[in-house]
């Protein structure tokens, strides 16, 4: 059993990987509905394997200059106070009610991954930017050199308040959530988004994940071979991302989304 | 090199030797568990949790290295994004960009608040 954990961690991550999301919408299901794993244990687990990819990932995007490291210190505050929410909320709700908003994410995150992203880019500096000097850049590789500045500040920290509720409830990083408040409403380009988020999502993980494994929801049983397996199969994925068709797998794991949400969402109701 | 790209390198190589460090320690400890007691993993279809303090010492005085090891990595692995929210707020702070430090102590604050969270259950 534990074999199959490790070697099903190393699909999520290598899957993870290639599609941009993180591994937890993958091994929270494969360990409930696959292995008979409670719904917590699994999502302590997951949180433990985000931090894991977020820190080896974020190490990567930082040497790359598209992380917005003020940006991101501003927004980690919103995201914490999101978790510790969200973790005080997961002390009242019943699994079956886990099962159902895991079910329900699942199908918001098949249609986000199903829609083409269009890039944005600020053109007006929130005031709250221009104080904190958020505005920055980077460099295509092209060598075009990319300016864009921050708006609607408040927006993208409610926004990122309701992603680290999410994240603590599910144990997901909701990355797409985070890609999608700054993004969407507060106008960064997709891979400075992408990469932001990615290096806070360890920090919103470890608000709940710190809280879950003091309390003695992560065993080490299982939350050893999730992070192991995640963080091998992430780094196969990101080696081999160039040359595999991304696009394709991106609509086979759509419909696989699909069906395990309704998995889901059939155990919710029972 | 600018300040910033310093402070960007400075984070990068230790949240990459952080990583290398909590995996070598959980793999150790995990294979070695699972070689001498099986997976265990049949015990958790119901949460049944053991707070972590009192289950570190039992295990200690049980002489379950193996779990006591894998534990540690997993503390390690939880104990980066902490660290670098700290070493952000120093590095911010020798910057002087105070209004950004302050920002990342806040953040540190509710880290340790939801850490106390964990202890009330």
């Amino acid at each position: 059993m534990a074999l199959l954990i490790l070697l099903s961690s190393v699909l999520a991550g290598f899957l993870g990987a290639i599609l941009g999301i993180g591994g937890g919408l993958i091994v929270v299901p494969v360990l409930t509905l696959g292995m008979g794993v409670d719904i917590r244990y699994a999502i302590a687990a997951s949180l433990v394997s985000i931090v894991a990819t977020s820190s080896g990932a974020a190490a990567s995007f930082l040497r790359d200059h598209l992380t917005n490291l003020r940006l991101a210190v501003l927004l980690e505050v919103a995201t914490v106070l999101g978790a510790m929410a969200g973790f005080l909320l997961s002390r009242e709700i019943k699994p079956q009610a886990l099962y159902l908003l895991f079910g329900g994410f699942l199908l918001f995150s098949a249609t986000t991954m199903f829609r083409k992203k269009s890039d944005s880019r600020g053109r007006v500096d929130h005031p709250w930017s221009a104080k904190l000097k958020l505005a920055s850049g980077y460099v295509e590789k092209s060598g075009e050199h990319i300016d864009y500045k921050v708006e609607n500040v408040p927006a993208g920290l409610g926004l990122m308040f309701f992603a680290g509720i999410i994240s603590a409830l599910l144990g997901i990083g909701s990355g797409i959530l985070k890609v999608m408040a700054m993004d969407g409403a507060m106008k960064i380009p997709l891979k400075v988004s992408s990469a932001t988020s990615n290096f806070m999502i360890g920090v919103t993980a470890t608000a709940s994940a710190g809280a879950l494994m003091l309390a003695g929801l992560v065993r080490p049983e299982i939350a050893c071979p999730v992070s192991l397996g995640i963080i091998a199969g992430s780094w196969g994925g990101a080696w081999v991302m160039p040359k595999l068709p991304a696009a394709t797998i991106r609509k086979i794991f759509v419909f696989v989304l699909v069906l395990v949400a309704a998995q889901m969402l059939l155990k919710g109701l029972k | 090199m600018d300040p910033m790209q310093a402070l960007e390198l400075k984070i990068a190589k230790f949240l990459r030797s952080g990583v290398l460090a909590a995996a070598a320690l959980m793999l150790i400890g995990w294979t070695s568990q699972l070689v001498l007691k099986g997976d265990g993993i049949a015990q958790l279809g119901a949460v049944d949790p053991h707070p972590l303090v009192p289950w570190i010492r039992t295990e200690w005085r049980q002489g379950h290295w193996g779990n006591l090891t894998a534990v540690l990595g997993l503390i390690t692995l939880l104990a980066l994004p902490f660290t670098r929210v700290v070493l952000t707020a120093w590095l911010f702070f020798k910057q002087g960009e105070k209004l950004l430090s302050a920002i990342a102590l806040f953040v540190v604050a509710a880290l340790l608040v939801s850490f106390a969270l964990g202890f009330e259950l």
